[in-house]
């Protein structure tokens, strides 16, 4: 009986599968990023018509080569049935990955919306994975990341890359997400669909014209997402936690993942080290390079009472480098300038730096680099790192600020 | 003619000149066995000049077809003249001169080897300087280690410096000796252990330099003078002290000598600056710290440090 139930269940599964293929596939188009001076296509994604028969609705990362360099490239449409054509865009919202596009010329049947289904019901991911013709991937919704920044929708199917901009429908072939990113192994992540209709919205009142300048629009939305997570972060309850002798805040916020990164003796020998790394792992894709959102925090205690003074700091001096790892260029951002100078904090002296780099396009946003070292223990060291991309540098002071005053110092 | 028995012709060779005395004239020069003076220098001919003594002087007559004979620098057939000392001869490629016995010589060369210097002169202090420069170096191997190791762990991680330096000393004791034919090995110890200690302390001082000032310019400063400055300052107290040479040869023996190590310096110099000016995306600030916490800045409190970081 079993066997037969879920034989049945398979079936109809399949079935519904190609039945909402035929029933959307004039409403699902690929997305092609084109090089004007060669023709060729740059980068590919897909997209649906919503709101209207001429508008569609695609990732941002799909279009953003268009949005960063206009005169360079163009956006065009491909029809299941192979006609193309060119869009143009309307408007974005970066933070979630979203963009409305209008061609000159109807394109299908809006797709409708619908709430996101329970948890465990199946969604059918539509999309064109690396060009290689419209595809349909059936998974499983597994509800709403409520406690990352972005909220996406984790879906349990395989997404790949080109499906990006495709709807997730649910069994009544109503959008609930947005293809966007995958982490491999049927671990995909969709967007909401509630931020689609926010952004469709905004597009209503603008009388499904073109932002009036969306370069403009994009770094207001990045420095009210930052300047809301600093706040949040400055407003959060704290709690602290042991690194070492030190009392430190940890996870600040709930979007913010500790892992520890202690090593143990056999790494190293004569010095204890512990170690909490946190992170709000978020990347709000702007282009190839240059990603922004991203908080990183670290803690790391060492304990070497088994040392003599100098070879002792002489490990530590060693650690004090910081690894931070962006793929910013120079054509996106400033060299970082920074600032070194002693402070006293939880009546322990660090050396501590405050680097900022600001950005050339999005202006008003920086990178902020904050390293400091104990010093005023001679066979104990405690550092102290983070790094914050694209935020507003004063904002992002009160920050460090607040976490400076909420170390302690256990002796 | 009364000073006959005072001509002398001084064949220079290193490291000591050979002087033959000029008594009986003509004196014929050559190869050739049956010459009254023989040079058995390759670009010598068989019959290569012969000096006369006359009434008015002394007479050259070159007899050489091959390399020829200059004479204070000119091509010389045949050329009589007043004996002035000295007269430089130079017989293919070997030089020589033609002196009077009555010439004085230089002063005897006496060096005072003072401070630091004592190295190049007594053998007890190059000893002591390459037993401290290994110490040093066992030192940087347990400072370096982080874990706990048996003495004979450190001596082992020192014997590749050790090797080094007796190397290095070897090869310039060897070269000494070509040139002076003594054996001068302690001075060739001390300048090998000078030239591995002293990068090694300029290093630490640059260290502790760092942190005192928070910046990074002390040792980069020590390091690109060491650079630049040691080996060719070395070389010319070792030439100057163990070879006894003149104070513009021993420059130009110590410029020449360090010339490919300074080429290769400047080389290093402008990749690093080249390097300098292309973006890295990482963020340069002095990383330095220290046990000992000596340095000029004050301590903040949390307010007055970012009242200093707003600026």
């Amino acid at each position: 009986m079993l066997l037969l139930f879920g034989q049945s269940a398979v079936v109809q599964a399949v079935d519904r599968s190609s039945s909402l293929y035929a029933e959307v596939q004039q409403s699902i188009y690929q997305v092609r990023i084109i090089n004007r001076k060669t023709g060729h296509k740059r980068t590919i994604g897909s997209g649906f018509v919503i709101e209207r028969s001429n508008l569609l609705a695609t990732n941002y990362h799909v279009v953003s080569a268009y949005t960063n360099d206009p005169t360079t490239y163009s956006i065009e449409y491909l029809a299941t049935n192979g006609s193309v054509g060119t869009l143009e865009l309307l408007d974005v919202d970066v933070l979630h990955d979203l963009a409305v596009l209008v061609a000159d010329k109807e394109l299908g049947r809006p797709l409708q919306t619908a709430e996101l289904p329970a948890k465990g019901a199946t969604l059918y991911a539509f999309g064109n994975p690396l060009g290689l013709g419209f595809s349909v991937v059936t998974g499983t919704n597994n509800g709403l990341l409520t406690e990352s920044e972005d909220k996406n929708i984790l879906f349990s199917g395989n997404l790949n890359s080109g499906m990006s901009g495709g709807p997730a429908l649910n069994e009544a072939g109503a959008v609930v997400g947005v293809n966007v990113a995958t982490a491999g192994n049927a671990v995909s992540f969709l967007v909401a669909v509630e931020y689609l209709q926010r952004l469709l919205e905004k597009i209503r009142t603008q009388q499904f014209q073109p932002a009036s300048n969306l370069h403009e629009s994009i770094v207001a939305q990045l420095k009210v997402n930052s300047s809301e997570m600093l706040n949040r972060l400055q407003t959060n309850p704290w709690m602290l936690e042991s690194v070492g002798s030190f009392q430190v805040p940890s996870r600040i916020d709930t979007s913010i993942n500790c892992w520890d990164g202690s090593e143990t003796d056999e790494e190293r020998g004569l010095v204890t080290v512990i170690s909490v790394n946190c992170s709000n792992e978020r990347e709000i894709y702007l282009d190839e390079k240059l990603s922004v959102g991203n908080m990183q925090y670290q803690y790391t205690w060492y304990a070497g009472e088994k040392m003599i003074a100098p070879r002792f700091y002489r490990m530590y001096e060693l650690q004090n480098s910081d690894d931070t790892s962006s793929n910013a260029t120079k054509e996106n951002v400033t060299d970082f300038k920074c600032e070194t100078n002693f402070v006293q904090i939880a009546k322990q002296n660090f050396k501590m730096s405050v680097c900022r780099r600001d950005y050339l396009r999005y202006k008003g946003l920086s990178d902020v680099l904050v390293t400091g070292a104990m010093v005023s223990q001679k066979q104990q060291g405690f550092l102290f790192e983070l790094f914050l991309t694209g935020v507003d540098f004063k904002e992002s002071m009160r920050l460090v600020k607040q976490l400076f005053e909420n170390f302690q110092w256990k002796n | 003619m009364e000073k006959l028995d005072a001509c002398l012709l001084e064949i220079q060779l290193r490291p000591l000149n050979q002087y033959y005395h000029l008594t009986q004239f003509p004196v014929r020069i050559g190869r050739a066995l049956d010459n009254d003076i023989i040079l058995s220098d390759p670009s010598i001919s068989a019959y290569h000049l012969e000096i006369d003594k006359t009434e008015q002087g002394l007479v050259f007559r070159n007899l050489s077809k091959e390399n020829g004979t200059r004479l204070n620098g000119k091509a010389l057939q045949v050329a009589s003249l007043e004996l002035k000392q000295p007269i430089s001869l130079k017989l293919g490629n070997r030089r020589t001169r033609l002196l009077a016995t009555s010439m004085q010589v230089a002063q005897a060369s006496v060096h005072q080897c003072r401070g630091l210097l004592k190295v190049f002169c007594r053998p007890w202090y190059a000893f002591t300087l390459a037993v401290l420069t290994t110490s040093v170096f066992l030192y940087e191997a347990y400072l370096q280690s982080i874990f706990n190791k048996e003495l004979v762990y450190y001596l082992s991680s020192v014997m590749p410096y050790l090797m080094g330096m007796i190397a290095l000393a070897l090869l310039i004791a060897g070269m000494s000796r070509l040139a002076s034919q003594r054996w001068e090995f302690s001075p060739a110890l001390g300048l090998a252990a000078f030239c591995m200690l002293t990068p090694q302390l300029l290093g630490e001082l640059g260290r502790v330099l760092n942190y005192f000032f928070t910046a990074n310019w002390p040792l980069n400063g020590l390091l690109l003078l060491s650079n630049f400055l040691l080996i060719p300052l070395l070389v010319y107290a070792y030439i100057r002290l163990v070879h006894h040479a003149e104070r513009w040869p021993a420059v130009g023996v110590a410029l020449l000598f360090s010339a490919p190590l300074l080429v290769y310096q400047a080389m290093d110099l402008t990749d690093q600056w080249t390097i300098e000016h292309e973006f890295t995306g990482q963020a340069d600030f002095n990383r330095n710290l220290s046990a000992w916490d000596l340095r000029l800045k004050p301590t903040l409190s949390i307010d007055e440090y970012f009242i200093e970081t707003e600026k």
